[in-house]
Protein backbone atom coordinates (compact mmCIF):
# COMPACT_ATOMS: atom_id res chain seq x y z
CA UNK A 1 0.00 0.00 0.00
CA UNK A 2 1.03 3.42 -0.81
CA UNK A 3 2.14 5.93 1.77
CA UNK A 4 -1.25 8.09 2.46
CA UNK A 5 -1.04 11.86 4.28
CA UNK A 6 -2.53 11.30 8.15
CA UNK A 7 -6.15 12.25 8.68
CA UNK A 8 -5.03 15.60 10.65
CA UNK A 9 -2.87 16.63 7.61
CA UNK A 10 -4.42 19.24 5.77
CA UNK A 11 -3.67 18.44 1.67
CA UNK A 12 -0.97 21.64 0.16
CA UNK A 13 -3.12 22.20 -2.21
CA UNK A 14 -6.94 21.92 -3.56
CA UNK A 15 -7.52 20.64 -7.53
CA UNK A 16 -10.38 22.38 -8.51
CA UNK A 17 -12.05 22.49 -11.98
CA UNK A 18 -11.57 25.83 -13.42
CA UNK A 19 -13.58 25.25 -17.40
CA UNK A 20 -14.10 22.48 -19.12
CA UNK A 21 -10.50 22.30 -20.74
CA UNK A 22 -9.06 23.40 -17.21
CA UNK A 23 -7.68 22.75 -13.36
CA UNK A 24 -6.67 25.62 -10.90
CA UNK A 25 -4.38 23.94 -8.30
CA UNK A 26 -4.61 26.84 -5.27
CA UNK A 27 -2.08 26.70 -2.32
CA UNK A 28 -1.98 28.24 0.92
CA UNK A 29 -4.18 31.77 0.61
CA UNK A 30 -1.79 33.99 1.44
CA UNK A 31 0.73 35.96 -0.56
CA UNK A 32 3.86 34.36 0.46
CA UNK A 33 7.11 33.65 -1.22
CA UNK A 34 7.22 30.82 0.32
CA UNK A 35 4.00 29.38 -1.13
CA UNK A 36 4.83 30.94 -4.39
CA UNK A 37 7.89 28.42 -4.97
CA UNK A 38 5.55 25.40 -3.94
CA UNK A 39 3.56 26.82 -6.52
CA UNK A 40 6.63 26.93 -9.12
CA UNK A 41 8.01 23.59 -7.85
CA UNK A 42 4.89 21.72 -8.70
CA UNK A 43 4.55 23.59 -11.93
CA UNK A 44 8.02 21.60 -12.32
CA UNK A 45 6.91 18.63 -11.56
CA UNK A 46 4.09 18.56 -13.89
CA UNK A 47 6.23 20.04 -16.43
CA UNK A 48 8.61 16.96 -16.33
CA UNK A 49 5.54 14.77 -16.59
CA UNK A 50 4.49 16.18 -19.78
CA UNK A 51 7.97 16.37 -21.64
CA UNK A 52 8.60 12.86 -20.56
CA UNK A 53 5.31 11.97 -22.25
CA UNK A 54 3.58 10.32 -18.61
CA UNK A 55 1.09 13.16 -18.59
CA UNK A 56 0.29 14.09 -22.48
CA UNK A 57 -3.03 15.20 -21.60
CA UNK A 58 -1.19 18.28 -19.58
CA UNK A 59 -0.77 21.44 -22.51
CA UNK A 60 -0.22 24.46 -20.55
CA UNK A 61 0.51 25.20 -16.84
CA UNK A 62 0.51 29.42 -16.33
CA UNK A 63 1.67 30.00 -12.50
CA UNK A 64 0.42 32.57 -10.27
CA UNK A 65 0.91 33.84 -6.38
CA UNK A 66 -0.50 30.91 -5.03
CA UNK A 67 -2.42 29.40 -7.70
CA UNK A 68 -1.43 27.43 -10.86
CA UNK A 69 -3.76 27.01 -13.83
CA UNK A 70 -3.57 23.56 -15.65
CA UNK A 71 -4.44 23.23 -19.17
CA UNK A 72 -6.36 20.15 -20.36
CA UNK A 73 -5.77 18.42 -23.57
CA UNK A 74 -9.06 17.35 -24.00
CA UNK A 75 -8.75 14.47 -26.31
CA UNK A 76 -6.90 13.14 -23.89
CA UNK A 77 -8.73 13.53 -20.76
CA UNK A 78 -11.60 14.30 -18.70
CA UNK A 79 -11.55 17.25 -16.32
CA UNK A 80 -12.68 14.99 -13.28
CA UNK A 81 -10.22 12.77 -14.36
CA UNK A 82 -7.20 14.86 -14.23
CA UNK A 83 -8.03 16.16 -11.05
CA UNK A 84 -8.20 12.88 -9.63
CA UNK A 85 -4.50 12.19 -10.38
CA UNK A 86 -3.30 15.60 -9.38
CA UNK A 87 -4.78 14.91 -6.35
CA UNK A 88 -3.15 11.29 -5.68
CA UNK A 89 -0.01 12.86 -6.95
CA UNK A 90 0.00 15.90 -4.12
CA UNK A 91 -1.11 13.39 -1.79
CA UNK A 92 2.27 11.62 -2.04
CA UNK A 93 4.04 12.18 0.96
CA UNK A 94 7.48 12.56 -1.43
CA UNK A 95 5.76 15.28 -3.24
CA UNK A 96 4.89 16.56 -0.37
CA UNK A 97 8.08 17.14 0.66
CA UNK A 98 9.12 18.11 -2.23
CA UNK A 99 7.44 20.72 -2.73
CA UNK A 100 7.70 22.06 1.29
CA UNK A 101 11.19 22.16 0.67
CA UNK A 102 11.20 24.25 -2.49
CA UNK A 103 12.73 27.84 -2.01
CA UNK A 104 12.03 30.91 -3.49
CA UNK A 105 15.16 30.55 -6.94
CA UNK A 106 18.32 31.52 -5.44
CA UNK A 107 20.21 31.33 -8.87
CA UNK A 108 22.95 33.59 -9.73
CA UNK A 109 21.51 34.16 -13.40
CA UNK A 110 17.75 34.47 -12.07
CA UNK A 111 19.02 37.61 -9.93
CA UNK A 112 18.65 40.58 -12.02
CA UNK A 113 20.02 44.63 -11.10
CA UNK A 114 17.34 47.29 -12.57
CA UNK A 115 18.40 50.73 -12.74
CA UNK A 116 15.97 53.07 -11.99
CA UNK A 117 15.49 57.16 -11.84
CA UNK A 118 13.53 58.20 -9.15
CA UNK A 119 12.97 61.64 -10.24
CA UNK A 120 9.28 63.89 -10.25
CA UNK A 121 9.90 64.36 -13.79
CA UNK A 122 9.76 60.73 -14.68
CA UNK A 123 7.57 59.70 -12.06
CA UNK A 124 4.95 61.38 -11.59
CA UNK A 125 3.95 60.22 -8.23
CA UNK A 126 6.78 59.88 -6.26
CA UNK A 127 6.07 63.60 -4.48
CA UNK A 128 2.22 62.26 -3.42
CA UNK A 129 3.94 58.21 -2.43
CA UNK A 130 6.50 60.66 -0.24
CA UNK A 131 4.01 62.96 1.52
CA UNK A 132 1.43 59.98 1.63
CA UNK A 133 4.36 57.67 3.52
CA UNK A 134 5.50 60.91 5.54
CA UNK A 135 9.33 60.33 4.48
CA UNK A 136 11.54 62.45 1.72
CA UNK A 137 11.79 61.74 -1.26
CA UNK A 138 15.27 60.17 -0.31
CA UNK A 139 14.34 57.39 2.43
CA UNK A 140 11.21 56.74 -0.20
CA UNK A 141 14.41 55.78 -2.55
CA UNK A 142 16.16 54.19 0.26
CA UNK A 143 13.73 51.80 0.72
CA UNK A 144 12.20 50.92 -2.59
CA UNK A 145 15.58 49.72 -3.78
CA UNK A 146 16.53 48.03 -0.67
CA UNK A 147 14.69 44.26 -0.59
CA UNK A 148 15.49 41.57 -3.29
CA UNK A 149 12.16 41.10 -5.11
CA UNK A 150 10.50 37.77 -5.81
CA UNK A 151 8.45 37.70 -9.04
CA UNK A 152 5.48 36.19 -7.94
CA UNK A 153 3.71 35.78 -11.47
CA UNK A 154 3.66 37.54 -14.86
CA UNK A 155 0.00 38.42 -15.94
CA UNK A 156 -2.34 41.78 -16.78
CA UNK A 157 -0.40 42.54 -19.70
CA UNK A 158 2.27 40.70 -21.63
CA UNK A 159 5.68 40.35 -19.31
CA UNK A 160 4.24 42.39 -16.80
CA UNK A 161 6.27 41.35 -13.87
CA UNK A 162 4.03 41.33 -10.01
CA UNK A 163 7.38 42.20 -8.10
CA UNK A 164 7.29 41.48 -4.13
CA UNK A 165 7.18 42.62 -1.09
CA UNK A 166 7.36 46.33 -1.05
CA UNK A 167 8.59 47.29 2.23
CA UNK A 168 5.65 48.43 4.81
CA UNK A 169 5.66 52.56 4.51
CA UNK A 170 5.28 52.47 1.05
CA UNK A 171 2.36 50.01 1.07
CA UNK A 172 -0.02 52.49 -0.72
CA UNK A 173 -3.26 51.46 -2.79
CA UNK A 174 -4.25 51.88 -5.88
CA UNK A 175 -5.33 55.20 -7.97
CA UNK A 176 -9.07 55.68 -7.52
CA UNK A 177 -9.25 56.38 -10.81
CA UNK A 178 -6.73 54.62 -13.42
CA UNK A 179 -4.17 56.94 -15.59
CA UNK A 180 -5.12 56.28 -19.22
CA UNK A 181 -1.29 56.15 -20.50
CA UNK A 182 1.18 54.97 -18.11
CA UNK A 183 4.37 55.35 -20.16
CA UNK A 184 6.99 52.04 -20.96
CA UNK A 185 9.22 51.63 -18.17
CA UNK A 186 7.51 52.85 -15.22
CA UNK A 187 8.26 51.73 -12.05
CA UNK A 188 4.89 51.60 -9.91
CA UNK A 189 4.03 49.97 -6.48
CA UNK A 190 0.33 49.05 -5.20
CA UNK A 191 0.51 47.69 -1.64
CA UNK A 192 2.60 44.74 -1.22
CA UNK A 193 3.72 44.96 -4.87
CA UNK A 194 5.92 46.76 -7.28
CA UNK A 195 6.21 46.09 -11.06
CA UNK A 196 7.62 47.77 -14.45
CA UNK A 197 4.99 48.75 -17.01
CA UNK A 198 6.25 46.52 -19.95
CA UNK A 199 5.00 49.40 -22.54
CA UNK A 200 2.57 52.08 -22.53
CA UNK A 201 -0.53 51.43 -21.47
CA UNK A 202 -3.79 52.49 -18.76
CA UNK A 203 -2.48 51.45 -15.37
CA UNK A 204 -3.52 52.49 -11.92
CA UNK A 205 -0.68 52.03 -9.53
CA UNK A 206 1.19 54.84 -8.21
CA UNK A 207 4.38 55.83 -10.49
CA UNK A 208 7.32 55.98 -8.26
CA UNK A 209 10.60 55.73 -10.71
CA UNK A 210 11.05 54.85 -14.47
CA UNK A 211 13.49 52.22 -16.07
CA UNK A 212 15.77 52.51 -19.10
CA UNK A 213 15.74 49.29 -19.49
CA UNK A 214 15.05 45.64 -17.98
CA UNK A 215 15.23 42.17 -18.69
CA UNK A 216 12.28 39.51 -19.54
CA UNK A 217 11.68 38.29 -16.15
CA UNK A 218 9.99 34.82 -15.63
CA UNK A 219 8.03 33.52 -11.95
CA UNK A 220 10.62 32.84 -9.22
CA UNK A 221 13.11 35.28 -10.64
CA UNK A 222 14.67 37.71 -8.05
CA UNK A 223 14.96 41.61 -8.77
CA UNK A 224 17.32 44.47 -7.10
CA UNK A 225 16.44 47.74 -8.37
CA UNK A 226 19.50 50.41 -8.28
CA UNK A 227 18.49 54.54 -8.04
CA UNK A 228 21.03 56.31 -11.12
CA UNK A 229 20.22 60.12 -11.27
CA UNK A 230 18.40 62.19 -13.75
CA UNK A 231 21.36 62.93 -16.24
CA UNK A 232 22.55 59.00 -15.54
CA UNK A 233 18.73 58.47 -16.98
CA UNK A 234 19.15 60.49 -20.04
CA UNK A 235 22.32 59.79 -21.21
CA UNK A 236 21.23 55.70 -21.39
CA UNK A 237 17.74 56.86 -22.44
CA UNK A 238 19.65 58.56 -25.35
CA UNK A 239 22.18 55.95 -26.28
CA UNK A 240 19.50 52.93 -26.46
CA UNK A 241 17.46 55.85 -28.96
CA UNK A 242 20.08 55.87 -31.00
CA UNK A 243 20.94 52.41 -31.10
CA UNK A 244 17.44 51.79 -32.22
CA UNK A 245 17.63 54.73 -34.64
CA UNK A 246 20.65 52.79 -36.44
CA UNK A 247 18.58 49.89 -36.76
CA UNK B 1 -2.85 38.19 -54.41
CA UNK B 2 -4.59 39.38 -51.79
CA UNK B 3 -7.35 40.90 -50.31
CA UNK B 4 -7.54 44.50 -50.07
CA UNK B 5 -9.67 46.75 -47.50
CA UNK B 6 -11.34 49.05 -49.34
CA UNK B 7 -13.65 49.49 -45.78
CA UNK B 8 -12.32 48.09 -42.54
CA UNK B 9 -15.76 48.78 -40.93
CA UNK B 10 -16.02 49.55 -36.94
CA UNK B 11 -13.51 46.58 -36.40
CA UNK B 12 -12.12 44.07 -38.26
CA UNK B 13 -9.42 41.59 -36.62
CA UNK B 14 -7.29 39.25 -38.06
CA UNK B 15 -7.83 35.87 -36.35
CA UNK B 16 -6.32 32.48 -36.36
CA UNK B 17 -7.11 29.60 -33.18
CA UNK B 18 -5.44 31.85 -30.54
CA UNK B 19 -1.76 32.71 -29.40
CA UNK B 20 -1.57 29.38 -26.98
CA UNK B 21 1.46 28.80 -24.56
CA UNK B 22 2.27 32.10 -23.58
CA UNK B 23 -0.05 32.70 -20.31
CA UNK B 24 2.72 32.51 -18.22
CA UNK B 25 3.98 35.32 -19.18
CA UNK B 26 0.84 37.28 -19.22
CA UNK B 27 0.32 36.99 -22.99
CA UNK B 28 -3.68 36.59 -23.71
CA UNK B 29 -4.59 33.91 -26.56
CA UNK B 30 -6.85 35.75 -28.58
CA UNK B 31 -8.34 33.97 -31.14
CA UNK B 32 -12.06 34.08 -32.79
CA UNK B 33 -14.99 35.10 -30.31
CA UNK B 34 -17.05 32.77 -31.83
CA UNK B 35 -14.98 29.73 -32.39
CA UNK B 36 -17.41 27.05 -33.68
CA UNK B 37 -18.44 29.77 -36.94
CA UNK B 38 -14.51 29.79 -37.31
CA UNK B 39 -13.93 26.14 -37.16
CA UNK B 40 -16.79 25.97 -40.10
CA UNK B 41 -15.44 28.72 -42.15
CA UNK B 42 -12.42 26.75 -42.40
CA UNK B 43 -13.64 23.29 -42.76
CA UNK B 44 -15.79 23.76 -45.24
CA UNK B 45 -13.02 25.32 -47.25
CA UNK B 46 -10.82 22.55 -46.36
CA UNK B 47 -8.71 24.60 -44.39
CA UNK B 48 -6.44 23.97 -41.81
CA UNK B 49 -8.65 24.49 -38.57
CA UNK B 50 -5.95 27.23 -37.35
CA UNK B 51 -5.92 29.25 -40.73
CA UNK B 52 -6.53 32.88 -40.70
CA UNK B 53 -9.54 35.10 -41.43
CA UNK B 54 -11.23 38.44 -40.26
CA UNK B 55 -13.48 38.71 -38.19
CA UNK B 56 -15.73 41.54 -39.06
CA UNK B 57 -17.60 43.06 -36.14
CA UNK B 58 -21.06 44.74 -36.80
CA UNK B 59 -20.68 44.78 -40.82
CA UNK B 60 -19.50 48.34 -42.15
CA UNK B 61 -16.66 45.87 -44.36
CA UNK B 62 -15.79 46.71 -48.03
CA UNK B 63 -13.03 44.25 -49.61
CA UNK B 64 -11.77 43.73 -52.88
CA UNK B 65 -10.61 39.99 -54.02
CA UNK B 66 -7.33 40.70 -56.37
CA UNK B 67 -7.18 37.17 -57.68
CA UNK B 68 -9.69 34.50 -57.57
CA UNK B 69 -10.59 32.06 -55.43
CA UNK B 70 -13.08 30.31 -53.20
CA UNK B 71 -14.52 32.11 -49.78
CA UNK B 72 -17.36 31.76 -47.07
CA UNK B 73 -18.55 34.19 -44.41
CA UNK B 74 -19.92 32.37 -41.16
CA UNK B 75 -21.33 33.70 -37.69
CA UNK B 76 -23.04 36.79 -37.71
CA UNK B 77 -25.93 37.48 -40.84
CA UNK B 78 -24.70 40.84 -41.90
CA UNK B 79 -26.51 41.84 -45.69
CA UNK B 80 -23.61 40.64 -47.58
CA UNK B 81 -23.55 41.28 -51.41
CA UNK B 82 -20.49 40.77 -53.97
CA UNK B 83 -20.70 43.23 -56.85
CA UNK B 84 -23.91 44.30 -55.45
CA UNK B 85 -25.87 40.90 -56.25
CA UNK B 86 -26.19 39.72 -52.59
CA UNK B 87 -24.74 36.37 -51.81
CA UNK B 88 -25.95 34.24 -48.76
CA UNK B 89 -23.56 33.43 -45.56
CA UNK B 90 -22.87 30.09 -44.20
CA UNK B 91 -22.02 28.72 -48.06
CA UNK B 92 -19.49 28.85 -49.76
CA UNK B 93 -18.69 31.22 -52.55
CA UNK B 94 -16.46 32.13 -55.31
CA UNK B 95 -14.90 35.31 -56.16
CA UNK B 96 -12.81 36.24 -59.85
CA UNK B 97 -9.88 38.37 -59.47
CA UNK B 98 -11.74 42.31 -58.97
CA UNK B 99 -14.67 40.88 -56.99
CA UNK B 100 -15.71 43.28 -54.33
CA UNK B 101 -17.96 42.04 -51.04
CA UNK B 102 -19.54 43.86 -49.01
CA UNK B 103 -20.55 43.11 -45.92
CA UNK B 104 -23.10 45.25 -44.23
CA UNK B 105 -24.32 46.65 -40.65
CA UNK B 106 -27.81 45.25 -39.46
CA UNK B 107 -28.69 41.67 -39.63
CA UNK B 108 -28.47 39.05 -36.95
CA UNK B 109 -25.33 38.84 -34.55
CA UNK B 110 -22.43 40.76 -33.98
CA UNK B 111 -19.35 38.96 -35.47
CA UNK B 112 -19.05 37.25 -38.96
CA UNK B 113 -15.88 35.64 -40.60
CA UNK B 114 -14.36 35.96 -43.86
CA UNK B 115 -12.38 33.03 -44.77
CA UNK B 116 -10.49 32.24 -47.74
CA UNK B 117 -9.28 28.61 -49.23
CA UNK B 118 -6.23 28.40 -47.92
CA UNK B 119 -6.49 31.22 -45.02
CA UNK B 120 -5.13 34.55 -44.73
CA UNK B 121 -1.33 34.85 -45.05
CA UNK B 122 0.46 36.96 -42.35
CA UNK B 123 3.77 37.15 -39.84
CA UNK B 124 2.79 35.18 -36.97
CA UNK B 125 4.26 36.49 -33.75
CA UNK B 126 4.97 34.09 -30.38
CA UNK B 127 3.47 31.09 -33.47
CA UNK B 128 0.15 33.32 -33.83
CA UNK B 129 -1.05 35.80 -35.89
CA UNK B 130 -4.48 36.55 -33.48
CA UNK B 131 -4.80 39.88 -32.99
CA UNK B 132 -4.96 41.17 -29.00
CA UNK B 133 -5.15 45.07 -29.40
CA UNK B 134 -4.62 45.58 -25.65
CA UNK B 135 -1.62 43.24 -25.89
CA UNK B 136 -0.44 44.84 -29.13
CA UNK B 137 0.20 41.27 -30.92
CA UNK B 138 -0.44 40.01 -33.72
CA UNK B 139 -2.23 41.50 -36.83
CA UNK B 140 -0.71 42.66 -40.19
CA UNK B 141 2.12 44.18 -38.52
CA UNK B 142 2.16 41.98 -35.37
CA UNK B 143 1.60 45.08 -33.66
CA UNK B 144 -2.00 44.48 -32.23
CA UNK B 145 -3.35 46.97 -34.66
CA UNK B 146 -7.17 45.72 -36.16
CA UNK B 147 -7.05 45.83 -39.93
CA UNK B 148 -7.46 49.46 -41.49
CA UNK B 149 -8.75 50.78 -44.75
CA UNK B 150 -5.98 50.24 -47.51
CA UNK B 151 -4.41 47.14 -46.01
CA UNK B 152 -3.59 44.16 -48.01
CA UNK B 153 -3.81 40.46 -46.74
CA UNK B 154 -2.21 37.92 -48.87
CA UNK B 155 -4.13 34.64 -49.83
CA UNK B 156 -2.50 32.31 -52.37
CA UNK B 157 -4.56 30.52 -55.06
CA UNK B 158 -5.45 26.86 -53.75
CA UNK B 159 -5.47 23.97 -56.37
CA UNK B 160 -9.57 22.70 -57.37
CA UNK B 161 -10.97 25.77 -55.05
CA UNK B 162 -14.05 26.07 -57.96
CA UNK B 163 -15.11 22.64 -55.98
CA UNK B 164 -15.55 23.98 -52.49
CA UNK B 165 -18.59 25.99 -54.33
CA UNK B 166 -21.82 26.04 -52.66
CA UNK B 167 -20.29 23.98 -49.23
CA UNK B 168 -22.48 24.57 -46.12
CA UNK B 169 -22.78 23.31 -42.99
CA UNK B 170 -24.95 19.97 -42.59
CA UNK B 171 -26.89 22.48 -40.06
CA UNK B 172 -27.26 25.95 -39.68
CA UNK B 173 -24.25 27.79 -37.61
CA UNK B 174 -25.91 30.96 -37.73
CA UNK B 175 -26.32 32.49 -35.01
CA UNK B 176 -30.11 31.49 -33.12
CA UNK B 177 -31.19 34.82 -31.54
CA UNK B 178 -34.05 35.81 -30.29
CA UNK B 179 -36.15 37.93 -33.05
CA UNK B 180 -39.72 39.57 -33.65
CA UNK B 181 -39.27 37.11 -36.49
CA UNK B 182 -38.59 33.57 -34.36
CA UNK B 183 -40.89 34.67 -32.15
CA UNK B 184 -38.79 33.66 -29.09
CA UNK B 185 -38.44 37.21 -28.29
CA UNK B 186 -39.57 36.44 -24.59
CA UNK B 187 -36.93 34.14 -23.68
CA UNK B 188 -33.73 34.70 -22.46
CA UNK B 189 -31.23 33.04 -23.93
CA UNK B 190 -29.64 30.24 -22.02
CA UNK B 191 -26.11 30.48 -21.45
CA UNK B 192 -24.71 26.98 -19.87
CA UNK B 193 -22.04 27.51 -16.99
CA UNK B 194 -19.93 25.34 -15.09
CA UNK B 195 -19.43 26.14 -11.36
CA UNK B 196 -15.85 27.28 -10.59
CA UNK B 197 -13.42 29.35 -8.84
CA UNK B 198 -15.22 31.28 -5.45
CA UNK B 199 -18.93 29.34 -6.01
CA UNK B 200 -18.76 27.54 -2.76
CA UNK B 201 -17.91 30.53 -0.81
CA UNK B 202 -21.00 32.57 -2.19
CA UNK B 203 -23.81 32.19 0.19
CA UNK B 204 -26.51 29.69 -0.65
CA UNK B 205 -29.16 32.49 -1.79
CA UNK B 206 -26.53 33.99 -3.94
CA UNK B 207 -26.10 31.34 -5.57
CA UNK B 208 -29.64 30.34 -6.28
CA UNK B 209 -30.00 33.93 -7.31
CA UNK B 210 -27.03 33.35 -9.89
CA UNK B 211 -29.13 31.17 -11.69
CA UNK B 212 -32.63 32.15 -11.01
CA UNK B 213 -32.49 35.58 -12.09
CA UNK B 214 -32.23 37.26 -15.78
CA UNK B 215 -29.62 39.43 -16.79
CA UNK B 216 -29.30 41.85 -19.48
CA UNK B 217 -26.31 42.14 -21.78
CA UNK B 218 -25.03 45.84 -21.80
CA UNK B 219 -22.86 48.07 -24.65
CA UNK B 220 -20.06 47.55 -22.14
CA UNK B 221 -18.47 44.63 -24.08
CA UNK B 222 -15.35 44.04 -26.23
CA UNK B 223 -13.20 41.46 -26.96
CA UNK B 224 -12.02 41.42 -23.50
CA UNK B 225 -15.22 40.97 -21.79
CA UNK B 226 -19.16 41.69 -21.41
CA UNK B 227 -20.53 43.42 -18.39
CA UNK B 228 -24.26 42.14 -17.98
CA UNK B 229 -26.96 43.64 -16.24
CA UNK B 230 -29.18 41.90 -12.97
CA UNK B 231 -31.66 43.52 -10.90
CA UNK B 232 -29.80 41.92 -7.73
CA UNK B 233 -26.74 42.42 -7.17
CA UNK B 234 -24.58 39.74 -6.65
CA UNK B 235 -23.03 39.82 -3.12
CA UNK B 236 -19.71 38.88 -2.07
CA UNK B 237 -19.25 37.96 1.76
CA UNK B 238 -15.33 38.11 1.84
CA UNK B 239 -12.61 40.32 2.14
CA UNK B 240 -10.54 40.76 -1.61
CA UNK B 241 -8.75 37.38 -2.92
CA UNK B 242 -5.33 37.19 -4.20
CA UNK B 243 -5.34 37.39 -7.61
CA UNK B 244 -5.43 34.21 -9.83
CA UNK B 245 -5.39 33.03 -13.41
CA UNK B 246 -8.33 34.05 -15.20
CA UNK B 247 -9.94 31.56 -17.85
CA UNK B 248 -11.42 32.09 -21.53
CA UNK B 249 -15.33 32.30 -19.83
CA UNK B 250 -14.88 33.36 -16.18
CA UNK B 251 -17.84 34.96 -14.49
CA UNK B 252 -16.38 37.51 -12.32
CA UNK B 253 -17.89 39.30 -9.59
CA UNK B 254 -16.90 42.57 -8.88
CA UNK B 255 -17.51 44.74 -6.05
CA UNK B 256 -20.47 46.58 -7.62
CA UNK B 257 -22.75 42.78 -8.31
CA UNK B 258 -22.90 42.81 -11.64
CA UNK B 259 -21.02 40.01 -13.70
CA UNK B 260 -18.19 40.14 -15.88
CA UNK B 261 -18.06 37.43 -18.35
CA UNK B 262 -14.21 37.69 -19.78
CA UNK B 263 -13.78 36.21 -23.26
CA UNK B 264 -10.56 35.77 -25.71
CA UNK B 265 -8.45 39.10 -24.94
CA UNK B 266 -8.83 39.41 -21.14
CA UNK B 267 -5.88 40.30 -18.78
CA UNK B 268 -4.23 36.27 -17.95
CA UNK B 269 -4.94 36.80 -14.29
CA UNK B 270 -7.70 38.24 -12.27
CA UNK B 271 -8.83 40.07 -8.58
CA UNK B 272 -12.31 39.61 -8.42
CA UNK B 273 -13.96 36.26 -7.39
CA UNK B 274 -16.10 33.87 -9.78
CA UNK B 275 -18.59 31.93 -9.55
CA UNK B 276 -18.87 29.84 -12.78
CA UNK B 277 -17.21 29.28 -16.15
CA UNK B 278 -19.42 29.26 -19.79
CA UNK B 279 -18.78 26.59 -21.79
CA UNK B 280 -17.30 26.48 -25.26
CA UNK B 281 -21.04 26.59 -26.23
CA UNK B 282 -22.19 29.78 -24.34
CA UNK B 283 -19.09 31.50 -25.40
CA UNK B 284 -19.56 31.26 -28.86
CA UNK B 285 -23.15 32.49 -28.12
CA UNK B 286 -22.61 35.18 -25.91
CA UNK B 287 -19.94 36.39 -28.32
CA UNK B 288 -23.20 37.33 -30.67
CA UNK B 289 -25.47 38.96 -28.62
CA UNK B 290 -26.28 42.80 -28.49
CA UNK B 291 -26.46 45.18 -25.92
CA UNK B 292 -30.03 44.50 -24.34
CA UNK B 293 -30.51 40.76 -25.27
CA UNK B 294 -31.60 39.01 -21.74
CA UNK B 295 -29.97 36.14 -20.86
CA UNK B 296 -30.29 32.91 -17.81
CA UNK B 297 -27.42 30.87 -16.70
CA UNK B 298 -27.99 27.46 -16.33
CA UNK B 299 -25.47 24.81 -14.80
CA UNK B 300 -24.47 21.57 -16.46
CA UNK B 301 -21.41 19.43 -15.37
CA UNK B 302 -18.01 19.84 -15.83
CA UNK B 303 -17.98 16.55 -17.37
CA UNK B 304 -21.03 16.75 -20.08
CA UNK B 305 -19.37 20.22 -21.23
CA UNK B 306 -16.33 18.52 -21.69
CA UNK B 307 -17.72 15.76 -23.54
CA UNK B 308 -18.96 18.09 -25.64
CA UNK B 309 -15.65 19.67 -26.60
CA UNK B 310 -14.05 16.91 -26.92
CA UNK B 311 -16.59 16.00 -29.81
CA UNK B 312 -16.04 19.30 -30.87
CA UNK B 313 -12.45 19.33 -31.18
CA UNK B 314 -12.28 16.09 -32.67
CA UNK B 315 -14.94 16.82 -35.38
CA UNK B 316 -13.04 20.29 -36.27
CA UNK B 317 -9.75 18.00 -36.04
CA UNK B 318 -8.50 20.38 -33.83
CA UNK B 319 -5.15 20.24 -32.11
CA UNK B 320 -3.39 22.85 -29.71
Amino acid sequence: MTARLSDSQQPLAQVEIAAADALLVRFANRIDRKINAQVLALRDVLQQRQQSGQWPWLLELAPAYHSLLVHLDIRHILPDAAQHQIQQLLAQPELVLQLQAAMPASKPDTIHQIDVCYHPKLAADLQVIASAANLSVAEVIALHTQPTYHVYALGFAPQFAYLGDVPEPLRLPRLATPRQQVPAGSVAIANQQTAIYPRTSPGGWQLIGRAVSWPQLQAGDQVRFRSISLSHYQQAAAAIHSASARE
Amino acid sequence: MSLRILQSGPLTTLQDFGRFGYLHQGISVGGPLDEQAFLWANRLLNNHFNAAQLEITLGGFRAEFTAATAWVVTGAELPMSLNGQPVPAQQVQLAAAGDVLTVAPGGVGLRAYLAVAGGLLATPLYGSVATVVRDGLGGLQQQGQAVQSGDQIAYATVPGYRTLLGRRPGRSVAPQLPTAATGARDKPVILEVIASGQYAQFEPEQQQLFTDQLYQVTPAQDRMGVRLAAAEPLQWPHAQIISEPLPVGAVQIPPNGQPIVMLKDRQTLGGYPKLATLTWRAQNTLAQLPAATEIQFRWVSATAAARHLQQVYQFFQVQR
